[in-house]
């Protein structure tokens, strides 16, 4: 049966060819679906900003993407906008209509999107999804959070509600508690040492110190970070991220029309947004996120691409047990390898496998809602030769966020597009 | 005492008849949504566990615990509390008591 095409005889179809005719049908439509590109980005520096406010943060990564695109802003018909907590850390709301306005777009239709700690990938996924179905041809996706403001106190708790607050959280269980109990097992089921699991931070640490925007610029050793007081056992501070704010903005459009607008357009080839578990109760494994593995298929299966494909990764290294984890779920290396392929250096940006050039979620910080972008802004810089960090021209990027107790993933991969 | 009936913090699921915290609306094993009233084991095996050291504000008096993630049958888990001999007394795979703890927490205790 020809794809699109409905048959004459359809009335007379049976069940199963009725089924093939709707699956043809439905492909058809995936391949309809048009390629979208990135043409500009905008960061704020990460640090502790507590003399602005998360709208300044929002606004500055907005107007800056927006010049970095060098289109006129009356052409953005939405805008996307990631934040886990304005309303809980710094008692704001409406985050993203206030960013409309402030960016003077318009009386467009601006949405908060919100999946904890992967609430800014979210927003570049329905950004490239309503831009790829043809709904819009020109948006803004907008990823900030605020948390310096708080106690940490107060952070620990409002991130805490991110995992489950009936079943989890009663227990006392914290995020660093959640990934101290994935650490643990992962040293037991595959022999992970103290010190691999050390080395993530040095890494992104080096990495950090040298990445302007970046929050933490000192370097640490593994003795470092083996010997800082625990936070959740056998979990660290310097396993850590840091508690810190930023906003993140990028400009995305058709690629027909980047093509025409930007010298150095970033195709987003690839896409998936996944949930997992919400509990700890619920996760059959300790040692892996299935909302990574699902977003990950997804992501690879529409680039038409494999791990061994990707030239440089920035995943979500909430804690440094998390990269471990995220770069085995990725299929970037095997279950129970991830460990020692940092501590051999394949994984530093002059290795084979360059993963968070950009410092990552532990030395560039995690303000929670805009981290999802900040990824994908270190790629974009990557693929155009232009990081601070530049890994040897790389042609695929991947990004990978990770939201609440293994809640909720995205996956995207982008590609040159010059 | 007064007459107040405590909440077991574990329930089964009707169907499976899987363990589940009370909180659970749905089953983690087979998705049903009827239960009925269970209490949990005495005893479990401990499968992974933290010291929280920075509790969320004001939990357990500020004092370090341990969540102990307690495997009472082949991947069925519940969470307990322990508050006594919080430093170095656990392993995986070390059996633990499980008793219901003033808070309504289960609550785990080194054998
Ligand atoms: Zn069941």
């Amino acid at each position: 049966m020809k794809n699109g095409a409905i048959p004459d005889n359809i009335n007379q179809l049976n069940a199963e060819e009725r089924i093939e005719f709707l699956f043809n049908f439905l492909a058809l439509e995936v391949l309809d679906m048009r390629d979208v590109s990135i043409i500009g980005v905008g960061t704020t520096p990460f640090s502790k900003h507590k003399e602005r406010g998360i709208a300044d943060l929002s606004l500055e990564a907005g107007r800056k993407a927006i010049e970095d695109a060098g289109i006129d802003k009356s052409k953005i018909e939405a805008l996307y906008l990631g934040n886990y907590a304005a309303e809980a850390l710094v008692g704001q709301g409406s985050l993203a209509a206030i960013t409309g306005r402030n960016l003077g777009l318009g009386q467009i239709p601006c949405t908060r999107t919100e999946g904890a700690c992967a609430s800014a990938g979210i927003a570049l996924r329905e950004s490239f999804l309503t831009i790829a179905a043809g709904i819009y041809d020109v948006v803004i996706a907008v990823g900030a959070e605020q948390m310096s403001t708080c106690s940490t106190g107060v952070v620990t708790s409002v991130l805490a509600g991110a995992g489950d607050t009936t079943m989890d959280n009663i227990y006392g269980l914290t995020f660093p508690g959640f990934f101290g109990l994935v650490l643990r097992k992962h040293m037991e089921e595959f022999g992970t040492t103290r010190d691999q699991v050390s080395c993530v931070s040095v890494k992104n640490h080096h990495n950090g110190a040298t990445n302007p925007i970046a929050y933490l610029k000192d370097e640490i050793t593994v003795e470092g970070v083996n010997e800082s007081r625990f936070i959740a056992d056998p979990l660290t501070l310097y396993d850590c991220c840091p508690i810190t704010d930023g906003a993140v903005a990028m400009v995305l459009c058709p690629s027909d029309m980047a093509r025409d607008l930007c010298k150095k357009p970033v195709k987003v080839v690839g896409s998936g947004h996944a949930i997992g578990t919400t509990s700890i109760l619920q996760m059959e494994s300790f040692t892996t996120f299935p909302a990574t593995l699902k977003a990950a298929e997804m992501a690879y299966q529409m680039a038409g691409v494999k791990p061994e494909d990707i030239d440089v990764v920035e995943l979500h290294d909430c804690f440094t047990i998390a990269e471990i984890v995220d770069s085995e779920d990725l299929g970037l290396f095997e279950k129970g390898e991830g460990g020692p392929a940092v501590e051999s250096g394949r994984t530093a940006v002059d290795g084979e496998l360059p993963i968070n050039p950009s410092g990552g979620l532990i030395s560039r910080g995690h303000p929670v809602g805009a981290t999802g972008l900040a990824q994908v802004y270190e790629l974009v810089l990557q693929l155009k030769g232009e990081a601070a960090n530049q890994v040897k021209n790389p042609e695929l990027g991947l990004a990978h966020n990770l939201g609440g107790s293994g809640a909720v993933s995205t996956v995207h991969i982008l590609s040159k597009d010059f | 005492m007064n007459e107040q009936t405590v909440t077991s913090p574990i329930k089964k699921c009707q169907q499976c008849g899987r363990m589940l915290p009370q909180a659970a609306l749905s089953c983690f094993s087979c998705g049903a949504y009827e239960f009925e009233a269970a209490e949990p084991p005495d005893s479990g095996k401990v499968y992974s566990y933290t010291t929280i050291r920075v509790p969320p504000e004001g939990f357990n008096d500020n004092q370090p615990y341990n969540v102990v993630v307690v495997e009472i049958a082949e991947g069925m888990r519940l969470l307990a509390i322990q508050t006594e001999d919080v430093e170095g007394s656990l392993e995986i795979n070390d059996s633990v008591g499980l008793e219901m703890g003033a808070t309504g927490l289960l609550t785990a205790k080194k054998r």
